[in-house]
Parts: C-alpha cells; structure tokens; sequence
C-alpha cells in the first residue's frame, strides 16, 4: 500500500502536510459512515507521518539535528527520571553505608514536594536526610512483616507502605518500590526452594496492592532490566490482577439490601428438537438402573442377607426392589438438576425437559416419576402401547414432559445454523 | 429531531442539546444542571429521583439508593421497599426523569440520546448503559466515552490545537484519555483508566480510617449513623483544601465522639488512592507514545479533581497548573451534546470528525500446550488503543483430532492467561473430522463507534458462518425479560414536576429535623407545619413566598455541603 497516494499528496517530510491531508480526506471518509475506508485512511496516514518523520530527521541538516538531540535529551532524560536513579544504585540488601543510599543519588527534590523552602545546601540534605531514615525504618518494618508467617498474606498488614509520609515523590516512591520488590523477590524464592506446601510466601492479594502503590507491572521491563529474570518472574507470575480483585458493592449508598443474582446461563433454543427413540431409552434405563445397582443394590442385598438371615436369591430379590426405588428417587433428582439428565440418558444424549423444552421444576418431576410408576402397573399392555407413541410416552404425556435427543438436536441446529 | 446528550454519572447526571451553535444545558424540575443520581421511593411508593431522594438518603436509606453506577453491568441488585432493582433499571429511572425535564424544556418528545460512559466501561457496562436508555424510551444513538466528550467540549471551546490529557475523575470512575486535535480532527490516540477509583472511594476510605481509629465496626452502626457519616465526610472531603483541620461531631454507636478531621490525616488517607490514579495516567502515555513534554495541555473533568490533592499530584507530573475552565462538573454532558449534534449532522459541526480507541485488547483462548495447568493462552485479536471502528480476523484451528466442534471464547483484558482475563461470552461451532490442524476458522472481532464488540465465525473449509455468541452477560435481558422490566419501571410514576420544588424542601427539612435537638429542632418542626398550612391553602404566590422563606431557613442550619 501506498500511504501517500491514500492521502492523495506526493510524499514529503512535513508531518503537518500529512495530517493536513488526513484531516481533509477524513471528512469524506467518516469513522461512522464509512468504516472500512477509514481505516485503510487511518493506517494510510500513520504510516504517512511515520515516514515523513523519519525523513525529516534524515534530512535536516546536521548542525540542526545536533540542536535536536540537545533538545531532546533532557526531555528523554526527563521521561525516565523515574528509572534513572534506581538503574545506577541497586539498594543493597543491608545498607551498611548511607552514601549509597539510593535516595540520595536521585535528582534533587523540589522545593513544593518537600513542603519548606529549600534556601540551602544544608537545608536540603536535612530533607534528604529525613527521606532516608523514612525509607530504612519503612524497610525494617518490611523485614519484621516477612518474619510473621501468620499475617504475611494479610492485605492490611501491608498498609503501613502506603501511609509512607513521602509516598506520592517520584524518587521516594520508586526507590523504596524497588526495595519492596528485591525483598518480596528473594523471601518468595527462598520459600519456593525450601518447598513444602505450607512454605509462607507473599501472596497474589499483597502483591496485587503494592502494585498500585509502586506502579510494579506498569514498569516490568525497567524491573527485568534491573534484577535478572528468574527474580523478576517470582513476583510477575504470582502478581493477581487487580480488576478481577475488586468488589463492586463497596460504596453503594442505600438501599435494604443487596443480592448478588447468579448469572442465568441464556437457555440455549434449538430450532428443532428430536424424541429420545424408544430403544434408546430403555437403555438408558437398564444403564441407570446397572449403575445404581452396582453401586448401591448389592451392598444392600449383603446386608439384608446379613441382617435377616435370608437365603441369598431372597435377598436379592428384595436387593432389586430397593434398586428400582433408588433408581426413581435418583432419576427424579437427576432429571430436574442443572444437567437436566441421569447418567444412563447422557451417554445416549438425553435430556430430560418441560412442554417448553426447558429445565423441570422439582414438583413436575416428582409427578413425571410417580406416572412412570402407574405406568410399569399395566404391564405388557401398556409397555406396548409405549412402542407406538414414538418416543413420547406415557408417562411423557402424562406429566407434560419430553425426553429430548439433545445432542441430535443440538447438531441439526449448528447444522442449520448459517 | 434533536438528540440530547447525556452525562450519566456516579454522583451527578446531567443533560444538553446542541442548538443552532451553542450548547444548552437543560434545567431538571427544581431549575438545577446537576440532577444526583440518586433514585428512592417515598412514603407512598412512589419514584422519588434527584435532590429530594439525596435528602432522603439517611433517614429512609432502605428505600433510597444511590451511586449504584459500579453495579453496571454485574449481576447485583438492589432492594428498594419490596422490589429488587438492577442497575441498570434504576439507571433508566434516572435517565427517565432527565428525560422528561428535557421535554419540558423543549416542548417537544426526546426519543433519541447520546449517552456518556466511562471510557474503560467494558463491553458488559456498555451493553447494560444501552439497555439502560432502552428502558427509560430512549433510543441511544451513541455511546461516548466520558473523557473523548470532555474534550470535544474544550476543543470546540477553545479552538486550540495540539496534545490534550484528560484526566476525569467523577464519583466512581477514573478515566485518562489522550487526544489531538488538529484541523478540526479530535483524535484519541489512547485510553486508560480504572473503574473502581472515584470520589466515592475516596470518602468510603476516610470512614473506614474513622472507624479503624476509633475502634468500630461499621456493622455496629444503624444504617441512619452510617449514611451521616458518610455525608459529614463528603462535607470534610470538600472542604479540606480550604480548612486545615475540621471538627466534628460523630455520633457513632452508642456514643458520641469529638473527632478533628487535618488535612494530614486527609492525605494519609488518600495516598493509596492517588498512586492508584498515577498507574493509567503513566500507561496511557506510555501507550500514546507521548512524554509528559510533549502534551500541551492537561485538562480536569469531573467534581473529584476538584480536590487540592489530586490538583498538586497532577502539577508534580506535568511540572505545570492543569486547566479546567470549564465547569468540570457539566463538562461531559455538554461534549455528549455536541456528539449529538454530530450525529444529527448539525450544520454547525460539519468541519468536525472524531476519532475513538478501544481502551481494552479483545481476544479468544487458545490451547496451552506449555503449561496446560494455567488454563488456555490468551490470543489478542484487537490490540488496545486501535482506532475504532475496526474489524479483524485471526484465524485457529482446531487442536484434537477428529475434533467436530470448535468452541471459541470471548475474552477482554492484557493478561497472557485468559483466567486472569474478563470473560465477554462463547460461541460453538461445528466443523468437518480431520486431524488436528487440518480444519481451521477465521474468527472475526467487529469493534463498533460505541465500543460494542462483534464477533464472527467462518469455518475455512465449508465456508458456514456463525455470528450467535451464547452470552453469560451478567445484566443482560433477553425480549421477555426487558417487557418485564419495563412494566416494573412504568408502575413506578412520578410526583407532578410542579409539587418537587415542595417535596425537596420538606425532605430537606425532616432530613434536618432528625440531625438536631433541642429548640432548634422545635423551630424546624414549626417553620415544616407552617409550610405544610401555606400548600394546603393552595395559592400560588403564597407557596412562592413560603418557598423562599423555608429556604433561607433551613440554610441557616445546614452546615453541610453534600449535595
């Protein structure tokens, strides 16, 4: 692609020309009307400007590009003032000398942030000075935390970082952030050595909140620069994001009450739905029916055996009939659940739903449950007549319920579905 | 017909239009800009919005609720009386009032809005804030993002061109936006923020500093001491640039303390929440590629940036005084007036185009295979701070053999694990047998001017395409439930607008009567009983007297500015 021909001017190194351009060009290709146009204008013209730039720097004579850079610098400096102390003085784990105190290397403080007039050298190395005591009883107080198994996880055990009175200086912050953040580093990874499940390292909670305070994963690649990967990655993995943290709830003013309604998963409609077929079905009982027995039936025809005294076909007789009962009580439970299925129904795909295809409140089932009772009385007759009601049966009709071939639907809608 | 625009905020709501050039605010139904978000029901049942249910915060907070904007978008509700209230309903209640103040102005219906949100509203919030509109019978032409609508507002205003910061710090939210405006073009080259910091927060931090000092629980107080501390506290907070130390008299418990409120303590307080303030601030320039140096001027939207604090914070990072000759308080509904203008092509802003960012990177999870135990990857479709509109395809494929459906998820956020993500929704698709690799499908991300995502799926191979996200959205009504919801709201009427300059002042006045003794208390119970005789008597220029009469009363005892 051309940016220049987009923009419909001949290439040139005069930024403002190029967004001249845009800007006439994009009154006829609005955002809103016309949006595919606008972004092709869009990257047209930011590739535009990047050219033009560049050009610009290249062309420009080099007396002129040395003021530039001269003019430039400060401000790049400027940008990163906040990196640049801590890049040169990495604050030892024990200060043994004041001199390398990392806030006394950083840029002087201004007269404002420290809230007195700075008239003297003297006047600012008391201020100075005062940062740095500051800064090491923080530092102690951090020590004394770590040492506490019991409370390390606790956010508010952490608040005294933030009521720091020199928090909101630049310098002060970031330095003591660093500090924070080797200490917090170093503990996380020795208590990850020592292993065991019960090691006490920081915690995800904890580092979320001095996050905030020290701006940590907003500068990562300053931090990967200064300490070396593998201890930078201790906290950055372990780091919970802060958005999902946070309770929604704090500050709202007034009302009774609130309740938190759990989302309702948008009932799935299906163009078309499919019977369970007779033949599935009765598998999916004898299934249920295994499956219960298995797990259930047989420990309790041991212990009717062991209880009565029965022979063991006696027994197991009676083994069966508490089976059968379990098996309604089971299919009723199961067949209302949020699964809307037993597990004899979805290994054939079933599920079990109202006359409006959707999930059976528990009184419907327990009515379907007790028509599925009346309907084994008639026997023969009535299982015969089942075989002609394809695959809405007695018991179905009698209740106002379908057993639906879910997944069978469920593919014939995706099908359709275009 | 014209559209109005909207400021749909945490504290304060307000609402303009755009006429022949200039930008009118609309009065509500006590002759105010500033309606409160604040919605109740009085003694009757019946909707009480605005002022008068700001008043009738403390002594009826059961039925009376306000700053329920962070609900947007969540599935919390509120009780009011009986009923449970969503956000977003009791959103509409407060859109429905502006609403009707806006026809009254106007002498003609208002069908049609552009509605401000935060600019780092997820799609969620969006989606909710529309509904919202829905309700309250407004069609929302637009959503605007708070801080790109405050800027259009300086920009037109001033006619000035260059880098513009944003910074808009309202009741709930905190949003920073970058912008250049050139040749009447208003870009937004990025967008930050974070919705959980506002003015709210600020005041909900001092009281629990209070009750951490003076050793109480907030469930040891009755909901009435509650809702009056936090009033006193919205007072200090206001007052504390002007008045170093504020004493007050707390009445918490069972017992009454004399407490000071310092300025040090203020800061001590706010420290944690102004370093939260300083992280978009840095990620927005950082996103824009723009040093501090080159941004020419640093604008403050919204009541919070009000405070001193937050005002010598800002200073510190610019090394200069940020500008806020607008009314930062009005500021967004007039720029949501102006995209209203825009959109109805006001003949008057024909030079004018405006360009928007997507604040959050979207995109879907894909398998793992590094470390299966952290859950799927996250693969971002669109970057953050791309220029909306926008439409992008990225194509997967599938990850099993003989796989026949491929599910993709919606996720919003930065994080390389989409567990640490925002789940949006999910979508399934079917597609043909094969060996792993073999089937793949385009998945399309659609990013409208509004900030509403789309998303399409192509299977490759049989070309089908499917566009029906199954969505989770917390907040969200499908056809049935909004019929429902409407009928909800339309049982609930307001008071005559001509009777609410009445209800304000007497809630006002009982509001007072409950905070006092005494004979001071017996002199606001005489001046209420005498006000009631006046309206019973029913003549006009009488009540009008009494009005100013009650007024100038009940501010002789009101030492409170909260409203």
């Amino acid at each position: 692609m051309n940016p220049w021909a987009h923009l419909g001017i001949e290439p040139c190194d005069d930024p403002r020309a190029v967004k001249r351009a845009y800007a006439a060009k994009l009154k006829l290709n609005r955002p809103d009307e016309k949006p595919e146009e606008f972004q092709q204008l869009h990257s047209a013209y930011k590739m535009a400007l990047k050219l033009a730039q560049a050009q610009a720097r290249r062309s420009a004579p080099v007396a002129e590009e040395l003021t530039e850079v001269l003019i430039e610098e400060p401000a790049g400096a400027a940008t990163e003032s906040v990196v640049e102390p801590a890049r040169e003085a990495v604050p030892p784990l024990i200060e043994s000398s004041p001199q390398v105190s990392p806030v006394e290397q950083s840029a002087p403080l201004e007269p404002e942030e420290a809230g007195v007039e700075i008239g003297s050298e003297a006047e600012e190395d008391a201020a100075r000075q005062l940062r740095i005591e500051e800064y090491r009883r923080v530092l102690v107080l951090v020590e004394q935390v770590l040492e506490d198994p019991l409370r390390i996880h606790r956010e508010e055990r952490w608040h005294f970082l933030a009521e720091s009175r020199y928090m909101l200086e630049e310098e002060y912050n970031w330095n003591l952030g660093l500090a924070v953040f080797e200490r917090f580093a170093r503990f996380n990874q020795d208590a990850a050595k020592h292993g065991g499940k019960h090691n006490t390292h920081v915690t995800g909670n904890v580092l979320a909140y001095c996050d905030q305070l020290f701006g940590w994963s907003g500068n990562a690649p300053a931090y990967y620069q200064q300490f070396d990967e593998a201890l930078a990655d201790t906290l950055f993995d372990a780091m919970q994001p802060i958005d999902t943290e946070r309770d929604p709830t704090t500050a709202i003013r007034g009302g009774s009450k609130l309740v938190r309604e759990k989302p309702k998963v948008a009932e799935e409609q299906l163009g078309q739905y499919f019977f369970g077929s007779l033949l599935g079905r009765s598998v999916a009982v004898l299934l249920d029916m295994m499956l219960v027995h298995l797990m259930m039936g047989v420990m309790a025809t041991a212990i009717i055996m062991k209880v009565s005294g029965r022979a063991e076909s006696d027994a197991t007789v009676l083994g069966i009939v508490v089976t059968g009962g379990l098996y309604l009580v089971g299919s009723w439970l199961c067949e209302c659940s949020r699964w809307q299925t037993t597990p004899g129904k979805w290994v054939m795909g079933y599920k079990v739903t109202n006359k409006n295809f959707q999930r059976l409140g528990y009184g419907r089932g327990l009515w379907r449950t007790l028509s599925f009772t009346l309907t084994l009385v008639t026997y023969k007759i009535g299982w015969f007549i089942n075989c002609f009601l394809g695959g809405n049966l007695m018991h179905d009709r009698l209740s106002g319920t379908h057993v639906i071939n879910y997944r069978k639907s469920r593919e014939e809608h995706l099908r359709r579905q275009k | 017909m014209a559209i109005v625009g909207i400021d749909l905020g945490t504290t304060n709501s307000a609402c303009g239009i755009l006429t022949d050039e200039a930008v009118t605010l609309i009065p509500n139904r006590l002759g105010e800009l500033l309606t409160p978000s604040v919605v109740g029901l009085d003694d009757a049942g019946e909707l009480v919005v605005g002022r008068t249910a700001k008043e009738r915060l403390i002594n009826h907070s059961d039925r009376t609720v306000a700053a329920f904007k962070r609900l947007m978008g969540t599935d919390h509700k509120v009780k009011l009386g009986r009923q449970l209230y969503s956000a977003t309903e009791l959103s509409a209640l407060v859109l429905r009032s502006l609403k009707e103040d806006a026809e009254a102005h106007l002498g003609e219906p208002v069908s049609e809005a552009v509605i401000s949100v935060p600019a780092y509203f997820n799609d969620n919030q969006r989606h909710a804030t529309k509904l919202a509109g829905e309700l309250a019978g407004l069609k929302v032409e637009r959503l605007i993002n708070e801080p790109t609508a405050a800027a259009v507002a300086y920009g037109l205003h001033d006619k000035r061109e260059g880098n513009f910061l944003i910074l808009d710090m309202g009741g709930g939210t905190f949003d920073v936006s970058i912008l250049e405006f050139f040749d009447g073009i208003m870009e937004v080259h990025a967008s930050a923020g974070d919705n959980f910091l506002g003015g709210e927060d600020f005041v909900e931090a001092m009281i629990d500093s209070v009750l951490k000092e003076l050793d109480l629980e907030k469930s040891a107080l009755t909901a009435r001491q509650q809702q009056n501390l936090y009033m006193q506290m919205e007072s200090v907070k206001r007052r504390i640039g002007q008045q170093a130390s504020q004493p007050l008299e707390l009445d918490l418990g069972k017992q009454k303390f004399q407490w000071a409120a310092t300025s040090e303590w203020f800061e001590k307080v706010a420290t944690p929440l102004l370093l939260r303030a300083k992280r978009p601030i840095e990620r927005a320039m950082r996103d824009a590629d723009m040093p501090p140096q080159s941004i020419d001027e640093v604008v403050l939207v919204g009541g919070s940036t009000r405070m001193a604090l937050f005002r010598s914070m800002v200073g510190r990072m610019f090394g200069r005084l940020p500008s806020c000759h607008l009314d930062p308080d009005t500021v967004v509904a007039i720029g949501a007036a102006i995209q209203g203008g825009l959109k109805s092509r006001n003949a008057a802003l024909d030079d004018i185009v405006l360009t928007d960012v997507c604040p959050y990177t979207l995109g879907t999870g894909i398998v793992n295979e590094d470390s299966p135990d952290q859950g799927s990857y996250f693969l971002p479709i669109i970057e953050r701070n791309t220029v909306v509109p926008v439409s992008v395809v990225r194509q997967v494929c599938t990850a099993s053999d003989n796989q026949t459906e491929l599910r993709i998820d919606v996720y919003q956020g930065e994080n390389r694990l989409v567990k640490k993500n925002v789940f949006l929704g999910e979508m399934s698709v079917p597609v043909p047998k094969g060996p792993r690799g073999k089937e793949a499908v385009d998945i399309r991300y659609s990013y409208d001017m509004n900030g509403l995502l789309e998303v399409d799926v192509t299977v490759v191979s049989t070309g089908n395409t499917y566009n029906k996200l199954i969505e989770f959205t917390p907040g969200a009504l499908d056809d049935k439930a909004k019929a429902a919801a409407l009928e909800k709201l339309a049982a609930l009427k307001f008071h005559p607008r001509e009777d609410e300059v009445n209800r304000a002042l007497i809630a006002r006045g009982e509001r007072l009567y409950e905070a006092s003794l005494g004979p001071q208390r017996d002199a606001i119970s005489h001046a209420l009983g005498e006000f009631d005789r006046v309206l019973n008597g029913q003549n006009p220029a009488e009540i009008k007297k009494a009005q100013a009469g009650l007024q100038a009363f009940l501010d002789r005892f009101d030492g409170e500015d909260w409203i």
